[in-house]
């Protein structure tokens, strides 16, 4: 297994006047070259905040606290080293050469997310000059060539635009051009449509997986929505409360759900073969990041809860067949003390 | 662009000549006129004057004309750069303003950059290191800075200057120098005693510029495209300078043209206070004594300066932020 990037145990978190909330708590998984993975959770789940700590881009008050993020980087004669991006200063020169050159980002509001006062074509550029060494007018000429493989017309007129004349989803074009323009082998999508319209949405996600397709590029894909997900990625990490409960390959999730969060929030997706009147919500809300819940977080919102075993064991990890992993009691010895209709089915395989 | 200055500067006419009446008129308002106050002074000295004196002053003066009559000749006048006589100088306007106003302008000018070279970079540094102990400091300063009346800051330097130095802080020349032609001595011994009026009317200015800078740097700086050039790999210092500080700086730009009015009528406490040959004093006076044409003609000036001032803000603006310039045509 090629694997680009590893993180193992990350915890990021902030430290507010409110108490200390952990925005990741013990997450652990890994991205293969050239493989999608996408990243699942409610609003507050730690999401960003993972990809953030990636990026080393977290500000204060948060701090990754704990953990390791491994990052395999090529070198010139075609081998590879593994590098601990948290062992790297966050500001220092390895750090932000592999920012933005090998590990992009791109994200939620592509207009906001473009500078106000600057022509694009001279925010593409200035990512190209950062990491490649090339004359200002090749630059250009990259850049240009990022917008044509984007699919925005008139490229090289709009190199002059500024961002409040495109639509939002020209602005996410032209932050995929610039994400893309120095060839990173991972690029981090933060919601990257959620704040575009449906048919706006879908295009760019068709450009995204082409061109992860044509560049072989790995793809963190970020969002709360399943349906996304689904189209796009290989593999899945469901996040509840700073912790991923639920990964493992896209179908298998899809198909045969094991935590009940996973189960919940798939139940709540609209579904075109059933007809119903009402969604399916999952009672309850994302407890406040300072709470300091006994047990497993999720147990007060679970419709599987075990009294006296969710409400005080922390679930830790446990890895079941086809390389999943599911941190939820049920699946433990646990849950053998009460008859729950998904521990029986465990039982049985 | 060309056309929008144009527009604007045409639509400046009408609302000179209404700034004219109505300035002309509030200076007419109080009871009475120069003649009257005059009259009152010497009866106050204990001279009285007979009715044919006081009526040949009316005439001297034109004060017997009616008002409109008063403003018209006046306006016609000031058009063509004639802005009457003082009554109270008993010279010409022009020649009573125009030394003055080079040397507030020249105050106000080293003021102003004074200003921003204290305050933009605090404002900056107070941002980018928000709650540091340096940023407290600063924020500290500020707030005495703003709080305290700079006439008062005035009179606590002179008694410092007094106490201390034994040498008087007020004025803009050496003694020596007070009637002496312009010559480069001059300039120099005028430099001399220029910092520290500086340094008094630009205090409450600093502190006012360092609260905007600061505040609307730490707005800027956790807006996406900041994270977006910080996910570029760019170095801190240079990503803060080239993207948040750039737009920062766009409301500290748009008012630099308020500023004008500012030049020529100075600080009028601290001029009084430091006895300063600028403009502020003599408009006080003017008022003081209802000298209406010199009292008239200032004001006209701060006016036509606070529309010039504010045209020159719209126009950088615009010219600053491509989200203003190509506002007028809409998106695309």
């Amino acid at each position: 297994m090629d694997t680009l990037l590893e993180v193992r145990d990350l915890q990021t978190h902030f430290f507010m006047a409110e108490g200390v909330a952990k925005a990741v708590d013990s997450t652990t998984f890994s991205i293969r070259r050239g493989q999608v993975l996408g990243v699942v959770g409610e609003s507050g789940c730690g999401k960003s905040v993972t990809a953030r700590s990636i990026m080393r881009m977290v500000r204060p008050p948060g701090h990754t606290v704990d953990g390791e993020i491994l990052y395999t980087r090529p070198d010139e004669d075609g081998q590879s080293t593994v590098v601990d991006l948290l062992q790297l200063p966050a500001t220092g020169t390895e750090m932000r050469a592999i920012r933005g050159g090998e590990i992009a980002m791109i994200f939620q509001e592509p207009r906001a997310s473009l500078s106000p006062v600057h022509k694009v074509g001279d925010q593409i550029t200035e990512n190209i000059l950062l990491h490649q060494p090339v004359t200002q007018s090749e630059a250009e000429d990259i850049a240009i060539d990022m917008l044509q493989q984007v699919h925005i017309p008139l490229a090289e007129q709009r190199m002059n635009a500024f961002a409040h004349q495109l639509s939002g989803g020209m602005c996410q074009r032209v932050m995929i051009a610039m994400a893309l323009s120095c060839h990173p082998s991972l690029l981090i999508a933060d919601e990257p449509t959620t704040a575009l319209d449906v048919t706006t949405e879908a295009q760019i996600l068709e450009l995204m997986q082409g061109l992860q397709a044509e560049l072989n590029m790995a793809i963190m894909f970020i969002t709360h929505d399943l349906g996304v997900v689904a189209d796009m990625a290989d593999e899945v990490a469901v996040m509840y409360l700073g912790k991923i409960v639920e990964r493992g390959a896209a179908a298998d999730i899809f198909r045969d759900p094991k935590h009940p969060y996973t189960i919940a929030l798939l139940e709540s997706l609209p579904r075109m073969d059933q007809k119903r009147e009402w969604l399916q919500t999952i009672r309850g809300v994302v407890p406040d990041p300072y709470s300091t819940l006994n047990g497993c977080p999720f147990h007060p919102r679970c419709a599987d809860f075990i009294a006296g075993v969710c409400d005080e064991i922390v679930p830790q990890p446990i890895t079941l067949e086809d390389n999943r992993e599911v941190r939820c009691l049920l699946y433990t010895e646990h849950a053998h003390q009460e008859s729950s209709p998904v521990a029986e089915e465990t039982s049985h395989q | 662009m060309r056309e929008y200055i144009l527009r604007r500067v045409i639509q400046l006419i009408p609302t000179l000549i209404l700034i004219s009446i109505v300035s002309f008129t509030i200076i007419q308002l109080p009871p009475g006129d120069y003649v009257t106050t005059y009259v009152a002074n010497l009866a106050a000295a204990g001279e009285e004057l007979s009715e044919e004196e006081i009526a040949a002053l009316e005439e001297h003066y034109g004060l017997n004309q009616p008002g409109y009559i008063q403003y018209i000749k006046w306006i016609t006048n000031f058009v063509q750069g004639d802005m009457g006589l003082s009554f109270y100088w008993d010279r010409p306007v022009n020649r009573l303003i125009g030394e003055r106003l080079m040397l507030t302008m020249i105050m106000s000018f080293f003021t102003l950059l004074f200003v921003y070279a204290m305050a933009i970079p605090i404002g900056i540094y107070s941002a980018v290191r928000q709650y540091s102990l340096a940023d407290y400091v600063f924020t500290f300063i500020g707030f005495i800075g703003l709080a305290t009346p700079n006439f008062l800051l005035a009179l606590i330097f002179m008694y410092i200057g007094i106490k201390v130095f034994g040498a008087s802080a007020g004025g803009l020349f050496s003694t020596e120098y007070l009637d002496a032609d312009w010559s480069v001595a001059k300039v120099w011994d005028m430099l001399k005693h220029m910092w520290l009026p500086v340094v008094i009317v630009g205090t409450a200015g600093t502190a006012g510029t360092i609260r905007v800078m600061r505040a609307t740097t730490l707005d800027e700086i956790g807006r996406p495209y900041v994270e977006t050039a910080r996910s570029k790999g760019l170095r801190e210092g240079r990503l803060t300078m080239k993207y948040p500080v750039r737009v920062a700086l766009n409301p500290i730009l748009s008012t630099i043209g308020w500023r004008l009015p500012e030049i020529v009528s100075g600080t009028v406490l601290v001029a009084l206070v430091l006895n300063l040959p600028t403009t502020g004093p003599l408009l006080w006076r003017a008022l003081m004594s209802q000298d209406l044409y010199l009292a008239a003609s200032m004001i006209m000036i701060l006016s036509t300066l606070t529309l010039i001032g504010t045209l020159i803000s719209d126009i950088l603006l615009a010219w600053v932020d491509p989200r203003i310039r190509y506002g007028e045509r809409g998106t695309t």
